[in-house]
């Protein structure tokens, strides 16, 4: 009996070990010229867990693949992009999840962190999807200003945790990133 | 025309986005942070009346710090003020970029800067440029607007040479400071489209540059247009041409060839 509860637990870390965040797509701001765009690409290529870029110089675009197995922080992809002197507009995820419960102002750890979800349904998360981060390191000013209705809670607005936000287990960080479907 | 030279020197400087990129100026943005740029730039005066002409040449090291701050440090050699090509000045830049606001293809951003100066040659002229003339200090402010594939942007600034305040051959005293300012307009012109980072890219600069003496009064405009090539995202091969539009000072000469060459080396991806 003790042999089938370990392997079934092993099954499951197993399985929860699995779930990552693959890829992302990135959109920076603020310019135009192929010779800013190679800035930004270099500066996203030195963050440690990003494997592969592709550009699209016109579209200001970044469709970046992450390495396996490794925390992924994506303040750290923000921080490339200003440090090359523009911004980041939109930041998508792509990622397979563990069953996860989701719904308005839910505050989960994945991933290493903690995600906070807006303007979302009630539902389930599982398998690979896409989120959107909200933060104003990640959206245009306008864009973080639209979503502000639908939450008010103030970690919205400061991207750390506050006395609004509930416990996760799992993750000591004050980071909260705030993310949509 | 020597001045005019001067002052071109004075106000050629790298940016991060191409079309900013202006070859007589500097824009509000700044160099990517941990790069550093090298640009080497000849120029010449053409002969003018009491002047038989001149060239310059200019070696400037610049590195971006941080996404706000870049530094410069630059120094010439020319036989503009001797019979013989020789060292004659050294000078160092600083600018902190203290506003930006980015939107798609387009940013607003402003600057502010520094100058610092030291020139061996002798005081002739009205004109006041540190960028191998003469000894002095400048400060200024540049705003700069991007608009998908135009740049524009517009520099005030204040320079002093710090020389004791004198009178020239005709008994006019020569100003020790002045106001400088410039209006530039840059446009991405090729490629229509881009595709990839090893397309050459080939700008179209024209840039208003301007001095009023404070204590004299007297004062220059010239125009500058430009064009640039960017080969690989990496490289610029900048050819303009300057040429005084309106006068009351006493100058090297009225027009020029500016030529320049600058590599951008980016912190490396791993």
């Amino acid at each position: 009996m003790k042999k089938i509860w370990i392997i079934i637990l092993v099954v499951c870390l197993s399985y929860s070990a699995k779930a990552q965040i693959m890829a992302a797509k990135l959109q920076a701001s603020g310019l135009t010229c192929a010779m800013c765009s190679k800035a930004v690409f270099n500066a996203l290529s030195a963050v440690p867990y990003v494997e592969k870029i592709q550009p699209d110089i016109q579209g200001s675009i970044y469709q970046i693949s992450f390495k396996q197995n490794m925390p992924i922080d994506p303040d750290l992809l923000s921080r490339a992009v200003t440090d090359a002197g523009f911004s980041v507009a939109k930041l998508q995820l792509t990622g397979t999840f563990p069953e996860t419960t989701i719904g308005k102002d839910s505050h989960v750890t994945l991933f290493n962190q903690v995600y906070h979800f807006v303007n979302v349904p009630s539902q389930v998360l599982k398998g690979t999807k896409t989120i959107t981060l909200l933060d104003k390191s990640f959206v245009l000013p306008k864009e973080h200003k639209k979503f502000a209705q639908y939450t008010t809670m103030t970690c919205y607005s400061t991207g750390t945790r506050q006395s609004c936000c509930p416990q996760t287990g799992g993750s000591q960080s004050s980071r909260v990133y705030h993310v949509t479907l | 025309m020597k001045k005019i030279w001067l002052l071109a020197i004075l106000f050629c400087r790298l940016s991060a986005d191409a079309q900013e990129l202006y070859v007589f100026s500097e824009p509000a943005s700044n160099m990517p942070a941990n790069s550093v740029g090298i640009r080497q730039q000849l120029r010449r005066v053409e002969a003018a009346p009491n002047f038989d002409g001149g060239t310059r040449s200019s070696t400037e090291i610049m590195y971006g710090a941080n996404k706000n701050w870049m530094l410069h440090a630059a120094f010439t050699f020319s036989d503009m003020y001797s019979a013989y090509f020789r060292v004659e000045s050294f000078r160092v830049y600083g600018k902190y970029r203290f506003f930006s606001h980015d939107d798609l293809y387009r940013h607003l951003r402003m600057a502010a800067f520094g100058e610092i100066s030291y020139s061996r040659n002798p005081q002739m002229y009205d004109e006041i440029s540190l960028e191998g003339d003469l000894s002095g200090v400048q400060t200024g402010i540049i705003v700069t607007q991007l608009l998908h594939k135009l740049a524009i942007s517009a520099t005030g600034s204040y320079v002093n040479s710090l020389r004791p305040i004198q009178n020239d051959m005709h008994s006019r005293p020569i100003s020790q400071d002045a106001f400088s300012y410039s209006f530039s307009a840059g446009y991405l012109l090729f490629p229509m489209r881009y595709t990839s980072y090893n397309q050459t890219n080939v700008n179209l600069y024209c840039e208003l540059l301007g001095q009023n003496a404070l204590l004299s009064k007297v004062q220059y405009t010239d125009l500058a247009p430009a064009i640039q090539f960017i080969f690989n995202s990496q490289t610029k091969l900048n050819i303009g041409y300057r040429y005084q539009l309106s006068n009351t000072m006493h100058r090297m000469g009225r027009q020029g060839w500016l030529l320049s060459m600058e590599w951008l080396f980016l912190k490396k991806p791993k």
